[in-house]
């Protein structure tokens, strides 16, 4: 036998080991493993709302409510997602709801954003990558919340399609489809806008 | 064979489209924004999860705050009478005035509440007034020299003269001069007008005016103030769902601060919404709120409704 299969087995058996002990003392209220589920996801959860709502204060809010129901729900977790997708799955649905809150502010004729909108880059980026940054933002607006989210979690945080559907609790072709969808959709729009797609 | 969804080419141009905003950094999560947050979460936490051992104790003592929580004062606008330094003391853009000085222009300020400097140079000056008042000596300027105090939704600009701005608690900005003349500009597109010495002006804000003190407010950590002025907002709206738009944001800075209020406040926007848009979250806040409060039985009945009217709802994963 190779003298290293056993090694790469605890490697990869390990870790889904150390979540369901971790989970278990989650689940029995242990307020150590709270305060290390925080300390370990916080930072990532406040990064991937940044992705979707319109403001870094808003973006802590999600957190804040993303891991009180977590605290909240952690018995319901049925351990057949990592922990992390999990709260990456309740991040989103929470992101999302509050993008949609916005929208709908703006439909009506209330088109402020909240306090702290997420800033450009500084004086140090280009202005011409601002202008085009700023552009790219507003085309990626324009897809629907669904297209726009599967774009999101695999062209911004590199997330595979397997744990975007974990995520969004859809089929993985489900994902798929939309991926495709929303990438013609961006070009289209892009072209639209006079956005030159060569440039590297 | 490819796969049908596989569009390599479209994959790449998408890839170059957004490589500006993947490589963009974002907003940092610093340690002092995690420590926020971590304590806003924990103490939510510890509410809702010690609420039996401690029901007794939080009623005596919300009983002994209720008798010993202290009064704001109330300013008298135009008669501020605090010493003010002699000789001018250097301030920046973004520093914040919490006393009486006199500024590089030489404009003496005395602050009663929160004030920003904008501009401060011998040239000019620019406040902006985030919440209670400021008042102004202004000596006489010269041509070019300019003195102006904003809130959210007037501009005050002067010549020479003393004069107060502030905040009141309906949102409105108040403006009462004591010597000169000043102009005031309301920033949602009416003519300015003159305030002379002795008189006063109010201008009224506008749902959008309201909505801006409001979040000024939540910035600043004023959640009371916050939801007062939502409220306000929701008071003046004539339209049903910016209404309802509004006593969310108040209702969700009350299931932060105040569980009791916010179980009634969710439980009322429930049922204005009811199909409507904010039905889903307000019933779900109502439950939220029921549990923070204590009140298990209700909350457990609560979240029985909500499940049965919300199947699907991403509020309970």
């Amino acid at each position: 036998m190779n003298a290293q299969a056993l090694p790469m087995t605890d490697v990869e058996t390990a870790p889904a080991d150390a979540e369901a002990a971790f989970v278990g003392r989650l689940m029995a209220g242990e307020d150590a493993a709270f305060q290390e589920l925080y300390r370990r996801h916080a930072g990532d959860v406040f990064r991937l709302a940044c992705r979707f709502v319109y403001s870094e204060t808003e973006a802590e809010e999600v957190v804040q409510e993303v891991f009180i129901a977590a605290f909240r729900y952690v018995g319901q977790f049925r351990g057949q997602s990592r922990l992390k997708t999990w709260l990456y799955r309740i991040t989103v649905n929470r992101a999302l709801k509050r993008r949609r809150w916005w929208r709908r502010r703006r439909e009506v004729g209330a088109d402020l954003l909240p306090e702290g909108a997420l800033p450009l880059p500084g004086p140090d980026v280009r202005i011409a990558d601002r202008q085009r940054l700023g552009i790219v933002r507003g085309l990626l607006d324009g897809l629907d919340a669904r297209k726009r989210a599967v774009l999101v979690l695999h062209e911004l945080e590199g997330l595979d399609t397997k744990e975007i559907a974990d995520i969004l609790e859809c089929p993985r072709s489900t994902v798929l489809t939309r991926l495709s969808r929303a990438r013609h959709e961006l070009i289209d729009r892009a072209r639209a806008a006079g956005v030159a797609l060569e440039e590297g | 064979m490819a796969a049908p969804f596989d569009d390599e080419g479209a994959r790449r141009e998408v890839d170059r489209l957004l490589a500006p905003l993947r490589e963009a950094p974002g907003p940092e999560w610093t340690p002092a924004r995690a420590a926020r947050v971590r304590e806003a979460v924990f103490a939510r936490r510890r509410r809702s999860t010690s609420w039996r051992a401690w029901a007794f104790a939080a009623a005596a003592a919300a009983a002994v705050a209720w008798t010993l929580w202290p009064v704001a004062p109330v300013d008298d606008a135009g008669d501020v009478a605090a010493p003010v330094a002699a000789s001018p003391t250097p301030v920046s853009p973004g520093d914040r005035l919490t006393a009486a000085r006199m500024l590089p222009s030489g404009a003496e300020v005395e602050v009663a509440g929160a004030v920003r400097v904008a501009e401060a140079t011998a040239a000019g000056t620019r406040l902006v007034l985030e919440g209670g008042a400021v008042t102004s000596r202004v000596p006489k300027l010269r041509p070019g020299e300019h003195y102006v105090v904003e809130t959210p939704h007037a501009r005050v600009s002067v010549r020479g003269t003393r004069f107060t701005v502030e905040l009141l608690a309906s949102g409105a900005t108040k403006v009462h001069v004591t010597e000169g003349v000043v102009e005031v500009t309301p920033r949602d597109g009416r003519a300015a007008e003159t305030v002379r010495a002795g008189g006063s002006l109010v201008v009224g804000p506008t749902p959008r005016a309201s909505a801006e003190a409001a979040r000024a407010a939540e910035a600043r950590g004023d959640w009371a103030g916050a939801v007062r002025l939502w409220r306000a907002v929701a008071e003046r709206s004539d339209d049903a769902l910016e209404r309802q738009n509004a006593l969310v944001a108040a209702g969700r800075l009350l299931s932060h601060h105040d569980v009791a209020a916010a179980v009634d406040h969710w439980r009322a926007l429930a049922a204005e919404a009811r199909g409507g848009v904010h039905h889903e979250e307000a019933a779900f806040r109502a439950v939220e709120a029921l549990r923070d409060a204590g009140r298990v039985a209700e909350a457990a009945e609560a979240e029985r409704r909500f499940r049965e009217a919300f199947p699907r709802s991403a509020y309970a994963p």
